[in-house]
């Protein structure tokens, strides 16, 4: 029954708590982070409440309609393309003044809206008093006040959704520019209006109102019309800088008339947020803690979760040893045994690590703490040639690089984010973490965190190189000022960081059971054939496969194995350990593949060194290169990041190895 | 600003001030041992020996004492601008705090790994290991911020900014 469907957006500034709500609203688990721009693309869901059926739409967040952004357009785009039944802005209570500036741009689009007020927790506790019924007044507009974090109020919204939905009341809004830029926009309505072919779900004064602002996308949408000449004209014949500014002044003036009169705020007082960040950001110490409380989080990745790894792998030496010795014929349990059990326990083993790393970047994010790292690296990033909001991607990257390049939306330049989508792949994903593991903690014993902790630091180092020299080549320019609003800090809620570990931990085992389970049985039929030759070794397939890229790989201290490994990397880097597993024929044992790797004269600590970082920088993984094609819309620029990736990986790994030895290491 | 107003005064800055010079002090001190500990350890070797490590429980640990170090000098910064009349600097003996507990916590964690590793698993690796073996200026450290943290939680609630 089409009757009782709504279709519901909602929209708001960022960092405002949109996909809280959503989530709330839904019953999804959608990421939430506590910084600005976790949402660049639009997501739906559904929620059933009294017989009606709506669809909620969470929107990027968006500090106004200009649309400087991707994630901006999206969000307009829907606004106005899709027509939502209702439009809900989110509103952030603690910072109300600064919000109202999209509402008066939403009230001009003449869609029904509806305001939320949320975090009014927040601004309770600092002592601010908002007057909804005289908000309601002002705006005309009905306003819900919630917590989404801790779902209170959401009844409320529905039941005012269904209720403005069921009386079907708008509400148009304007505001009066001043006499000169009314008359500019009554002109370019006159002339639009001309045109019958025009799209009627923009309305005519938004239009002008944009155009007059500057708005590329919307003279692009009108480009077609046969009065866009005309249009242009009447552009032309202004100062539209002038206009810009004066049409968003007219905006804040009308703000400031009625912030007064629906909030008194609390006196300006230092807040344990502002103490935080009086020394988090502090210009000589914002860096080093921000690299000692990266240090401690790899630190309790490795230390605290190798007695657990040590768990799981006595359980599944256990399940080997039953498996192989029950099963016949002689080539099944070499495939169970070596194959499977080999390849896959080899990386599910650092299931713990993946699980505390990605709980610990969970409450580092939730803290608000990682927007702080982007401002404290802005400067930096700016003499480089990075924007400063690249670093959120780059600190993103840490889970997974694919939505780390796809935050990139949230920059405004498109030379900045070109750049930024390119040396993503450089910082260390999740998926390199057991690599890692196994080979610091082979090689270096205790000092495993500390080495593991340098991995994304050079990670991050290359990267911010990486920028600089593409700046000054192949993508020149000057990087854009960077603008960040820094969130408050809160206390990351343990249900929350335990759904972020939990959902990228999952990934993680599945992707064992699907792609690494696939990449095993490759090389697994590949070090059994041609039948009879011993497993694994230089008669087999895997082995010709090996020595034949070895040469390349020789220089790096790598020998025919490790090629072996590094190639199926490129599938998901998780491999590379799957496929020393399954390569050195060390069953599920982890501890067995420890002992064989340091049995193998070929390895060493040096060596190691060099495997890890050409394992950091390498050709992204299948997923990445997806992504960046998706992103870049380019398929040289994609190659170039292939390329420049496995150049970049060489270069580095050479540096490393060859600078030991000569060092006499 | 009605002149009827008696305006918030700020809270006397004394105590921070003493605690931060004692907290950052001590830090500073045990950092230097420690980073001496551990440079000690790789230019002279595994046979280097220093006494006052060993009865303080000082690892050979280089980036541990860049920790120790850094938080000392968090306390330190806020002494200097609590002492030239910011009232703000009051910021730093809080953060110091709260880095001083999150390393403590940190090194309690690992050790608890190790406990697991030790006692548990009957790790090879660990045989020897008691919960003392672990026992660092990181963790000893913490507990006079962990008492300061208790005892004058009301110093840091809020107050008008300057």
């Amino acid at each position: 029954m089409d009757g009782s469907k709504i279709k519901i957006a909602l929209t708001g500034n960022p960092n405002v708590g949109k996909t809280t709500l959503f989530n709330a609203l839904t019953g999804s688990r959608q990421h939430v982070g506590n910084w600005p721009g976790v949402t660049v693309e639009k997501k739906s869901g559904n929620v059933s409440y009294k017989n009606y059926d709506i669809e909620v739409i969470d929107l990027p967040g968006t500090y106004s309609l200009t649309a400087y952004s991707i994630d901006e357009i999206v969000a307009r785009n829907y606004i106005i393309e899709e027509k939502p039944d209702i439009v809900i802005q989110v509103v952030d209570a603690s910072n109300l003044e600064r919000n109202l500036y999209l509402t008066t741009q939403l009230m001009e689009l003449g869609s029904e809206i509806l305001i939320v007020l949320n975090m009014c927790d927040i601004a309770e506790e600092r002592g601010d008093r908002i007057y909804i019924d005289k908000m309601e007044e002002l705006l005309a507009t009905p306003v819900i006040k919630t917590v989404a974090s801790q779902k209170k109020g959401i009844c409320d919204l529905l039941d005012k959704v269904i209720e403005q939905k069921e009386i079907k009341q708008y509400h148009g809004h304007e505001i009066g520019y001043g006499a000169e830029i009314e008359e500019k926009i009554l002109e370019i309505e006159q002339v639009l209006a001309e045109d019958e072919t025009r799209d009627s779900r923009y309305p005519l004064r938004w239009i002008s109102i944009r155009l007059l602002e500057g708005d590329s996308n919307v003279r692009e949408k009108i480009s077609d019309s046969p009065v866009y000449d005309r249009v242009i004209q009447i552009i032309d014949s202004i100062d539209q800088e002038e206009f810009e500014a004066e049409i968003a002044d007219k905006r804040y003036i009308a703000i400031n008339t009625i912030f007064p009169q629906m909030c008194t705020r609390a006196n300006d007082k230092l807040t344990k947020s502002d103490m935080v960040d009086r020394v988090l950001t502090n210009k000589y110490l914002g860096i080093p803690i921000f690299l000692a409380l990266m240090w401690g989080a790899f630190e309790l990745t490795f230390a605290f979760a190798t007695p657990f790894m040590d768990m799981i792998d006595l359980a599944a030496s256990w399940v080997a040893g039953y498996v192989s010795s029950s099963l016949q014929p002689e080539w099944l349990a070499s495939l169970v045994g070596d194959g499977i059990i080999g390849g896959v326990g080899a990386v599910l083993v650092f299931v713990p690590n993946i699980f505390i790393l990605f709980f610990l970047l969970s409450l580092l994010e939730g803290s608000g703490y990682l927007a702080r790292a982007a401002f404290i690296m802005d400067k930096l990033m700016y003499k480089i040639g990075m924007h400063g909001k690249s670093f959120i991607p780059m600190l993103m990257g840490f889970g997974c690089n694919v939505p780390a390049i796809m935050a990139a939306r949230s920059i405004e330049d498109e030379k900045d984010r070109l750049i930024t989508i390119l040396v993503v792949p450089f910082v260390s994903c999740g998926a390199r973490l057991p690599i890692y593991v196994l080979f610091a903690g082979t090689f270096f014993g205790r000092q495993a965190g500390t080495v593991i902790f340098g991995m994304y630091i050079l990670g991050i180092v290359i990267a911010i190189i990486s920028a600089k020299l593409l700046r000054v080549t192949v993508v020149r320019g000057k990087p854009a000022p960077f603008i960040m609003e820094l969130p408050p800090y809160r206390v990351p809620t343990l249900r929350t960081s335990l759904i972020h570990m939990w959902d990228n931990g999952f990934m993680y085992i599945k992707k064992a059971g699907s792609i690494i389970l696939v990449g095993v049985v490759v090389i697994w039929a590949l070090a059994s054939f041609p039948w009879g030759v011993e497993y694994g070794s230089e008669d087999s397939y895997v082995g010709s496969l090996g020595h034949a890229v070895e040469p390349l790989l020789k220089p790096l201290g790598f020998d025919w194995k490790i090629s072996v490994a590094l190639i199926f990397g490129l599938v998901a880097k998780e491999i590379v350990v799957a496929s020393m597993g399954v390569l050195y024929g060390a069953g599920d044992n982890s501890e067995a593949l420890t002992e064989r790797l340091m049995a193998d004269p070929g390895l060493n600590a040096l060596n190691s060194l060099s495997l890890m970082a050409f394992s950091l920088l390498y050709m992204p993984c299948v997923a990445t290169v997806g992504v960046i094609k998706k992103e870049t819309g380019s398929w040289k620029w994609t190659a170039f990041a292939i390329f420049y990736g496995i150049i970049v990986a060489w270069i580095t790994a050479f540096v490393i190895y060859q600078g030991g030895v000569m060092l006499g290491y | 600003m009605d002149i009827n107003e008696i305006p918030e005064e700020k809270p006397d800055t004394k105590v921070p001030v003493i605690f931060s010079a004692i907290c950052g002090s001590l830090y500073i001190i045990l950092g230097l041992v420690q980073l001496a500990a551990g440079t000690g350890k790789i230019i002279i070797g595994p046979e280097f020996n220093m006494a006052l490590a060993d009865v303080l429980f000082v690892p050979s640990d280089i980036i541990g004492s860049f920790v120790l170090l850094l938080i000392g000098t968090v306390f330190i910064y806020g002494v200097m601008e609590m002492r030239s009349g910011v009232y703000e600097g009051i910021s730093y003996a809080y953060v110091g705090i709260l880095i001083a507990l999150i390393f403590a916590v940190i090194y309690l964690l690992v050790s608890t790994g190790n406990l697991l590793e030790a006692y548990l698993l009957r790790n090879e690796d660990f045989a020897g290991w008691t919960p003392v073996s672990d026992l660092r200026p990181g963790i000893y450290l913490a507990l006079i911020p962990l008492f300061a943290y208790i005892k004058w939680k009301d110093i840091f609630d809020p107050v008008p900014k300057n």
